[in-house]
């Protein structure tokens, strides 16, 4: 399905090319322990996939930005990031609502300069990037591992793998790779000691509320071996998307919050060496993953809990009257052949 | 071409049918989607592991894999799928079973199956067009012996509407869905538990619980009690909807039950609107009342279609006096008091006259097809106030018939409205009227039946107009009845001038000479040929059934039939013709799908003879 409105003809909010899209201080796992983080979303031209087809659910590329920003810009915006710190911060979670490894997006000596600075902030023991897989080669991990490795730290690539099925990945969300493009980009991120971190995508369109979390549970199976740690990320609606116009014309209900703390229980008591996050943005809204409006801010702070502790008990401690509507959604949604039955 | 449904009775769209698995299930049926019989989806396509042919009993309706779109799905995009969908279960391809398929409103892909499973049909609620189009669409488009499905939409408020248009099966799913959202559903409509203080229904678990148990009791045992009470409403609704289907009287209760929601009361006039697709499904007789309670029975097709006939079918009056009379409540109009009083009024002058009754909703009634339905049948609220959609529907079909036959006298022995009606139409045509209605209050008052009776006399007096007999009289009430049912020209094949008439009224019975022709039946207003009386109809080339080389029995079954005249509705006299075979008989399907049926009786053979 072509997003034609999504991309040529929408305004975008004018931006200074010299400050990021959006930077914040958090609290990320490292080694099993809870360290301060920087998550910094790099205003670059934007995701080359997004401009074309894009994905069904993806609206960063309203955050891209109008004129493509020089080196110098792209530097600044680290500047201006890394001002925003903790002064013991860890980890660098580095976004360009595109890919990191794309060089119109980051040109090669833009990227080593920017790993560079973050070498010199002398806190940061961890950077994951993120990137579509058919930008991870040899030589781009390569060129990251000398600038990181004589800082000593680690370097991890982050890719939106959205689900180990290729039908609904191309049927559902149009994302113009294969699981086999994702597993040789892991394969050779670990071949040179680089670590992979999966997104997968709950409740892309047109999956009923059961096909989606048990699509989550076989990708979940199936991405292991290649990732060691996988966030699930809970559709929500973007601007300009066709998640947003399906979600207009009520064709389209994002997941229900149980959905993901069922994912994690199961997920979790499977692998449990393997590190499963979950950050519900937007929840609780119409618009965002949400049970029944009574409980929603207790369960999507029970998923950030679980994220940072990984305690699987924290996800049996909660509980609301609709857990049971939940079910029956789960048993009966498939049967309405294309309509979410509860909203 | 199914051999797993077939179609037993039908009331309009709306049908009672039988669902031939493993077991035979009646429908309308509700389906217990949990249960996964005997109806059970293989699964989705975005699913890793699905039920596969191995997994099915044979005598399991298996709804293919699919990959269904919701509603507003652009349609090449749901094309797309329809057609990814075909490729990725081809190991159905060899499957023997009864088979449904998903059909998608944007594309709909009604390849062969035996049950047509409307896709996102939950969508549909609130929006009745898209509804009515998607279940016309479905119906015009696939085998008449095919079963529709709606899935996730029946609740106890809306099914009586769902089967009135033709959905076959339904299911459980928001009876239990919503329940576990707390609401309680009844057939007027769907409340908030919370908003309960009592509950208002004495089912099994109502009546061993209260509002207040209720809502302090714990999901998912509540949740479990509402739906079980949920299931129960629908189950009884279907009930009563069947009963009305049985009797021929469906219509009357959806026109009560769409009256809760603006959707519903939307749906049946867009149904209205849309005509041909009931029309083409509602038979010409029956013997049961008509109720025309509402503003929509004004558009029902049995109203419509009898004004049509009137305007297209009706034979010119053999007199050029013309007698406009009020109806009454008692049918056949003859029979009733005030029409007794008139004929008294009228003495033999009567056989001068030509009468037209007028009323709502009918229109205008000519005396001679008093006996037919539905003249004989409907009953309708007296008030003697008359709303503007029904003077503006009379007064139209008043000015239809004044134009359309000529007299030299008018006289309306009418008063009220009915005279409102009649001068509007006089003025608008430039026609004179004589009123003999506007005595004191009545037109039964014996000051104006002496008007009545005077102004009648002197016209045809001294216009020195022919008294008719009584027996060219009724022959022209048959004519004219014959003319109604099998088309103009009709009643001089079926009632020649000279034929002998026995039997008093009103059930006639036709000879010419020793030979019967046919029959008036009393109870429906048709007149029913005998073999020879279809013979002579022939001629006429309407309401015939063409048949293969063979001698049908007493029921001819729908395979047998190569072709139909396609204005055949169900309850029709028709003509069974073949290379071996003339028979006559009542049609139980209309023509259209008689064509395209392949199981169930087409018509009730009365009579037959090989040739």
């Amino acid at each position: 399905m072509t997003l034609t409105q999504n991309t040529a003809s929408r305004k975008k909010k004018a931006r200074p090319v010299d400050r990021p899209t959006a930077v914040w201080p958090g609290s990320d796992l490292l080694d099993g322990k809870p360290v301060d983080s920087l998550t910094i979303i790099f205003c670059t031209t934007g995701c080359y996939w997004g401009m074309g087809d894009g994905c069904t659910m993806c609206g960063y590329i309203n955050d891209s930005a109008d004129s493509p920003p020089l080196d110098d810009d792209l530097l600044a915006q680290l500047d201006h990031a890394a001002a925003k710190s903790s002064p013991k911060t860890s980890l660098i979670k580095i976004f360009t609502s595109g890919s990191f490894f794309d060089q119109k997006e980051i040109s090669q000596p833009a990227r080593k300069r920017i790993l560079e600075t973050i070498g010199e902030m002398g806190t940061v023991k961890k950077v994951v990037a993120e990137t579509r897989p058919e930008f991870v080669t040899d030589e781009r991990l390569i060129d990251t591992l000398n600038v990181l490795d004589r800082y000593d730290i680690r370097f991890e690539i982050a890719m939106g793998l959205e689900t180990s099925s290729d039908t609904i990945r191309k049927d559902c969300i149009n994302k113009g790779f294969t699981f086999d493009d994702f597993t040789r980009a892991s394969k050779m991120a670990a071949d040179v000691g680089v670590t992979t971190k999966a997104y997968l995508l709950l409740k892309p369109p047109f999956l009923s509320e059961k096909t989606s979390v048990d699509d989550m549970l076989s990708s979940i199976s199936d991405t292991v071996p290649y990732a060691s740690t996988i966030s699930l990320n809970l559709c929500n609606v973007q601007n300009g998307t066709l998640v947003e116009e399906l979600h207009n014309r009520k064709d389209y209900r994002p997941p229900w919050l149980w959905s993901a703390v069922s994912v994690l229980k199961k997920a979790k008591d499977m692998f449990p060496y393997i590190i499963f996050m979950s950050d519900p943005v937007a929840a609780g809204s119409k618009r965002g993953p949400h049970n029944c409006g009574e409980c929603d801010k207790e369960v999507a702070q029970v998923l950030r809990d679980f994220s940072i502790s990984q305690d699987l008990a924290i996800l049996s401690d909660v509980d609301c009257q609709c857990y049971s509507l939940w079910e029956k959604v789960m048993e009966l949604e498939d049967n309405a052949y294309g309509s979410y039955l509860i909203k | 071409m199914t051999r797993y449904f077939e179609v037993t009775k039908r009331d309009g769209a709306a049908r009672m049918g039988k669902l031939l698995l493993k077991e035979s299930h009646s429908t309308p049926l509700i389906l217990e989607v949990a249960s996964g019989y005997p109806v059970v989806y293989a699964g989705s396509l975005w699913r890793r592991t699905n039920i596969t042919p191995g997994d099915v009993d044979e005598g399991t309706l298996v709804i293919l894999p699919d990959k269904s779109m919701p509603l507003h799905a652009r349609a090449e995009k749901v094309k797309k799928m329809v057609e990814s969908a075909r490729e990725s279960r081809q190991e159905w391809d060899d499957w023997q079973g009864a088979v449904g398929h998903i059909v998608h409103p944007a594309y709909p892909d009604t390849s062969n199956a035996d049950l047509y499973v409307m896709g996102c049909a939950k969508q549909m609620e609130h929006n009745p067009r898209v509804l009515l189009e998607t279940v016309t669409y479905i119906r015009n488009n696939t085998p008449p012996d095919t079963a529709l499905y709606a899935p996730a939409l029946a609740t106890p408020e809306n099914l009586a509407l769902l089967i009135y248009l033709g959905v076959d099966v339904v299911d459980d799913t928001l009876a239990v869905v919503r329940a576990f959202d707390d609401m309680y559903m009844m057939p007027g409509g769907e409340y908030r538990l919370n908003d309960l203080f009592e509950l208002p229904c004495g089912c099994k678990v109502c009546s061993n619980t209260s509002a207040v148990a209720l809502k302090e009791m714990k999901s998912p045992q509540r949740g479990e009690l509402i739906a079980q009470h949920n299931k129960a409403r629908l189950e009884e609704e279907k009930h009563i909807i069947v009963h009305h289907i049985r009797y021929g009287q469906l219509r009357e209760y959806v026109e009560g039950k769409c009256r809760s929601v603006p959707w519903l009361t939307a749906l049946l006039r867009l149904a209205d609107q849309q005509y041909s697709y009931l029309e083409l499904r509602t038979p010409t007789y029956r013997r049961s009342t008509m109720y025309t309670n509402s503003a929509e029975s004004l558009d029902r097709v049995e109203v419509k279609r009898f004004a049509d006939r009137v305007r297209t079918r009706l034979r010119p009056p053999e007199t050029s006096i013309l007698l406009l009379l009020p109806c009454s409540a008692r049918k056949p109009y003859s029979l009733s008091n005030s029409h007794q009083y008139f004929n008294r009024a009228l003495g033999k002058y009567r056989r001068a006259l030509n009468e037209v009754i007028i009323t709502s909703p009918l229109g205008v009634v000519p005396r001679e097809l008093e006996l037919v339905y539905p003249a004989a049948h409907y009953d309708t609220p007296v008030t003697g106030q008359w709303d503007l959609n029904e003077r503006s529907w009379v007064g139209g079909c008043l000015l239809d018939y004044l134009k359309n036959h000529r007299y030299s006298h008018i006289i309306a022995h009418v008063d009220g409205a009915y005279q409102e009606i009649c001068q509007s139409a006089a003025s608008e045509l430039g026609l004179d009227i004589t009123y003999t209605g506007n005595g004191e209050g009545s037109v039964t008052s014996s000051q104006s039946l002496k008007t009545l009776s005077e102004t009648v006399k002197a016209i045809v007096e001294g216009g020195g107009y022919m008294l008719r007999k009584p027996k060219d009289i009724t022959i022209t009430m048959l004519q004219s009845i014959a003319d109604y049912q099998f088309g103009r020209g009709a009643g001089d094949l079926l009632v020649p001038e000279n034929a002998t008439i026995k039997a008093p009224f009103p059930k006639h019975q036709v000879y010419d000479g020793r030979t019967p022709l046919g029959t008036l039946n009393a109870s429906t207003g048709a007149l029913i040929p005998t073999l020879e009386g279809g013979r002579r109809l022939m001629e006429l080339g309407t309401y015939q059934v063409h048949i293969d080389d063979f001698v049908p029995g007493s029921n001819l079954l729908a395979p047998g039939v190569v072709d139909a005249d396609p204005d055949i509705r169900p309850s029709d006299q028709v003509i069974v013709v073949g290379k071996r075979a003339i028979g006559v008989g009542r049609a139980l399907m209309g023509g259209d799908e008689m064509i395209r049926s392949s199981r169930g009786v087409a018509v009730d053979l009365r009579q037959v003879k090989e040739i």
